[in-house]
């Protein structure tokens, strides 16, 4: 009997030691581009060539330096225009679109709900070809409204299926009393719907943030001017130079996704919840 | 679900436009009127337009300039690079998306554990996943840059290979590593979330009955999963299947073709060679074959 529960002991252990080394190797998995790219944007550009795997110099001077190499400042401020012009362009529909499929039986949902699911699941590179002219023949190509436009209804499907869920999550009782006591829908909407759906609203506010800030594709193909790039694209641009400065490049990795990283900090459970709910484009 | 039945009949809907729009026909419409409109002008409109382009000769520059030839861009596509340009694609897809899976779900298997700073290991886990495709781009071209590139040091000092990761031979399988290391988090999560969400009781009552741990996860934890399982398939397949920014920002394609899968040979057509109706023809051919893993998609899910 003594025995068995020694041998059940040593199981355990090794078992232990098992899932620790496995989750050490699948963090280190994880983390260790993040620091290959980290340590190169900390390298001087002279001694590039000579590191190892650890870090042989710590010039931060590189990420002051990265500002008088691209515009970065101008890059970052029109990726936070983009991306909060995408943003309350989507709730201002989204919300409204979330709530009838979530609380309304209507001729047509069931066909809405598909053209949702379809423009979720096709990214918009298989309509680019006429995408391109369209928005070429609106007038708009190399202006902001082009990307605004163009990602913001990329984004719609996502934040419409968690607004829907959040919406679903509610009960409808409290509606339903409010309409017999005669409450109109616009006061039910106002007085009822909107006070309680601000963590459904918070959520869909945060995944279409962090796509629009992601967009890459989109200006690529129809911002040209310098001055309206956003972060993507303008490190895309520094490094297709002949001999890019991978230092500076790096640093300006690093900088441009400290939006969204602080963003994810502050928001994690949030998003965590919404990529469980919803499923977030991957 | 309707609210129709608990609402008083209005004695004239019609009496105002306002009353018209808040009647009980009318209101959902309303609300989705915003969505449906956008949607409709910037994806439906394009896309049928993109159909009707596959039937025409068509040049980037002067669009208006058409010439109706039938099948001709499908007989293009279906004899000429367009197919290797396939079958890269499936390589890339599912060399991709099943390990992302199976890496997911053993991550979300460890993460599941109570230990001290589970939260920390979740957090950063995550972080792949808020990254734009674009710059995780970035950062994997500085894994495998010829010279400075971690793997390449790695390699040269300490297994004393010399391996040329973004070259032909091993370009493909370098992108495809970049890509599962960005979409391991996201089929991580979604699995967590349904680990999460199983009932201790199930495993109590199985330890009572005597089972292992081999045989609780063969028996509980594993049938549990599948539904979950097959919808972050779905999904990543579609999803990886069109990925642009990860490919353009690490190689364009290349060398030669070795990484052009799909969304690189449509961009090349439209933007390098301004074949609208070929670029076009592809996208329609790559639509219908997604369309059938989207429709398996709409069945399980229960949207």
């Amino acid at each position: 009997m003594k025995k068995k529960q020694l041998n059940s002991d040593w199981k355990h252990t090794i078992l232990n030691a098992f899932t620790w080394v496995a989750l050490i190797l699948f963090l280190g998995f994880i983390i260790i581009p993040i620091y290959n790219g980290f340590l190169i944007s900390i390298t001087p550009f002279g001694r590039l060539g000579e590191r190892g795997l650890l870090p042989i110099a710590f010039q931060w001077q590189n990420y002051v330096e990265v500002f008088d190499a691209i515009n970065l400042e101008r890059q970052l401020l029109n990726s936070t225009i983009y991306a909060v012009g995408i943003t309350v362009l989507n709730l201002l529909v989204t919300v409204p679109a979330g709530y009838a499929l979530s609380r309304f039986e209507f001729r047509g949902r069931t066909v809405f709900l598909f053209t949702l699911l379809l423009t979720q699941m096709f990214a918009a590179i298989v309509i680019i070809p006429a995408l391109y002219t369209l928005i070429r023949s609106f007038g708009i190509l190399d202006t902001y409204a082009s990307v605004i436009l163009t990602v913001g209804a990329v984004t719609i499907p996502l934040s419409t299926f968690l607004l829907k869920g959040f919406f679903d999550s509610l009960p409808i009782e409290i509606e339903e009393a409010a309409m017999v006591d005669g409450c109109s829908r616009i006061q039910i909407l106002r007085q009822i719907i909107l006070p309680v759906s601000l963590p459904g609203v918070l959520t869909a506010a945060t995944f279409t943030f962090i796509v629009g800030f992601q967009n890459f594709l989109i200006p690529l193909i129809m911002i040209s001017d310098e001055s309206k790039l956003p972060v993507t694209v303008g490190i895309f641009n520094m490094f297709g130079e002949l001999s890019p400065p991978h230092h500076l490049v790096m640093a300006a990795t690093f900088i441009g996704i400290a939006p969204i990283l602080l963003l994810y900090v502050l928001a994690q459970d949030y998003i965590i919840e919404g990529l469980t709910e919803g499923g977030a484009k991957g | 679900m309707s609210l129709r039945t608990k609402i008083e009949p209005v004695e004239n809907p019609f009496k105002t436009l306002s009353q018209f729009l808040l009647s009980d026909k009318v209101f959902p419409y309303v609300l989705i009127a915003g969505a449906g409109t956008w949607l409709g002008l910037i994806y439906a409109f394009p896309l049928i337009q993109t159909i009707q382009y596959s039937f025409f000769e068509v040049g980037l520059l002067q669009q208006s300039d058409q010439t109706f030839v039938g099948l001709q861009n499908f007989r293009e596509v279906v004899n000429g690079p367009f197919v290797d340009t396939i079958s890269r694609t499936i390589i890339w897809t599912f060399g991709s998306v099943i390990p992302s899976i199976l890496l997911g779900m053993f991550g979300a298997i460890l993460l599941n554990r109570e230990f001290p700073g589970r939260r920390w290991a979740l957090g950063i886990a995550l972080v792949p996943w808020t990254m734009p495709l674009a710059i995780v781009g970035f950062i994997w071209v500085m894994m495998y840059h010829s010279q400075i590139g971690f793997l390449t040091i790695l390699f040269e000092e300490y297994f004393n290979m010399s391996v040329s990761f973004l070259g032909f031979d091993n370009a493909l399988i370098s992108v495809i590593i970049a890509r599962i290391w960005r979409a391991t988090p996201f089929a991580m999560i979604i699995i967590y979330a349904r680990l999460q969400s199983i009932p201790d009781q199930l495993y109590e009552s199985a330890k009572i009955d005597g089972a292992g741990r081999w045989q609780q996860f063969r028996y509980i934890t594993l049938p549990e999963l599948g539904r979950v399982t097959a919808i972050v398939l779905i999904m990543l397949t579609v999803w990886t299947t069109l990925v642009f920014d990860l490919i353009w920002t690490m190689t364009q394609g290349g060398p030669v073709s070795a990484t052009t899968i799909i969304p690189i040979d449509i961009y090349k057509s439209v933007f390098q060679s301004y074949e609208l109706g070929m670029a076009a023809a592809k996208s329609v051919v790559t639509v219908l074959m997604l369309l059938v893993v989207t429709i398996f998609y709409w069945r399980v899910s229960d949207l």
